[in-house]
């Protein structure tokens, strides 16, 4: 019956399960945790706002990244349309608007821990417990984020806790985007080397 | 026979199909499915794919719609309302059988609380 269960929900959360979309911006965090390490050096460094340009102009890549792919998916699965109460739209839209709220209260009641940070790291613990065992590498991203949350009581500087930013978020984004992708390409069949041109006509024609 | 025997006698032999209910249980949980989303979903070829699909529109349990997509034809299935009532009864004759045997165990249970028995 796990089967069963696991094939259902793939099936039902194909489009959220594309994790590959994530890995992008994964790498991007990973270089500029590289960066504020000083393992990478990028031209005009040294010059104010350069490291947010970069990540600016990095972003772009990511989406380029991220259309390539939705087409390895569909190359690979094809498409299906999602059932409206598979959606994960409004979820995402209540989560930013709390984050919203979060940043305005973190400023406003200068908390020692980070409160948006925090929220996120929640929420895909929400996400790990309430779809549990199939998602329950979210567990291990929340943790990485919520973790984070708390380096500010335990005495982590503000300069360090920048740096530490861009890994806690490159880990928690990898993990949770190959956990995803893991889930589709050990459930789904993997069906890239069949003729796509073929319809169902033209099969019906050889049977 | 009792009723539950001869509901379950009497199941639908169309949807009781393994491949054919995979089809199903996997056009249930999407709004609409290509044809080659359904061969990655259920690992079945193409040609035993198409059949099965034949059948189910054969016997309205399904719907297909042939569209194109940049001059290539795609073809789109998705669960009929009739398929989705089918698969509410097919559900309901599944776990009927297995209700009632939780239901006499635990008679047998309250009767004799011999586990041996029960």
């Amino acid at each position: 019956m796990a089967f069963f269960a696991r094939h259902a929900y793939v099936v039902r959360r194909y489009l959220q399960l594309q994790g590959l979309e994530l890995l992008p911006l994964a790498a991007l965090f990973w270089v500029a945790f590289a960066r504020g390490l000083g393992w990478v050096r990028l031209p005009g460094d040294g010059q104010p706002n350069n490291g947010a340009r970069w990540f600016l102009g990095g972003l772009a890549v990511v989406f380029a990244a991220t259309l390539w792919s939705r087409a390895w998916y569909r190359k690979r699965y094809s498409t299906a349309g999602q059932l409206a109460t598979a959606s994960a739209t409004r979820p995402i839209l209540l989560v930013t608007a709390f984050l919203i709220l979060a940043f305005w209260i973190q400023q406003a009641a200068r908390l020692p821990f980070s409160l948006p940070i925090l929220l996120l790291g929640t929420a895909l613990a929400v996400v790990g417990i309430g779809d549990y065992p199939l998602r329950r590498h979210y567990l291990a991203a929340a943790a990485v984020l919520i973790g984070f949350a708390f380096l500010g009581p335990l005495g982590i500087s503000q300069p360090v806790r920048s740096i530490l930013f861009d890994a806690a978020m490159a880990l928690a984004l990898t993990i949770v985007g190959a956990g995803d992708h893991l889930l589709i390409v050990t459930t789904l069949h993997d069906t890239s080397t069949l003729d796509d041109t073929r319809n169902l006509q033209e099969v019906r024609a050889d049977v | 026979m009792s009723d539950v025997i001869k509901e379950v006698v009497n199941i639908d032999r169309v949807m009781h199909e393994p491949a054919r209910l995979a089809i199903l249980l996997t056009l249930e949980a999407v709004a609409y499915a290509d044809f080659k989303f359904l061969l990655a979903a259920t690992g079945l070829t193409t040609s035993n794919l198409s059949l099965h699909l034949t059948k189910l529109e054969s016997h309205g349990l399904i719907t297909i719609e042939k569209t194109f997509v940049r001059k290539t034809g795609r073809t789109v299935a998705r669960l009929s309302d009739r398929g989705k009532t089918a698969l509410r009864e097919y559900r309901r004759l599944i776990d009927e059988p297995k209700r009632s045997a939780k239901k006499l165990t635990l008679f047998r249970r309250l009767v004799s609380p011999d586990p041996e028995i029960a």
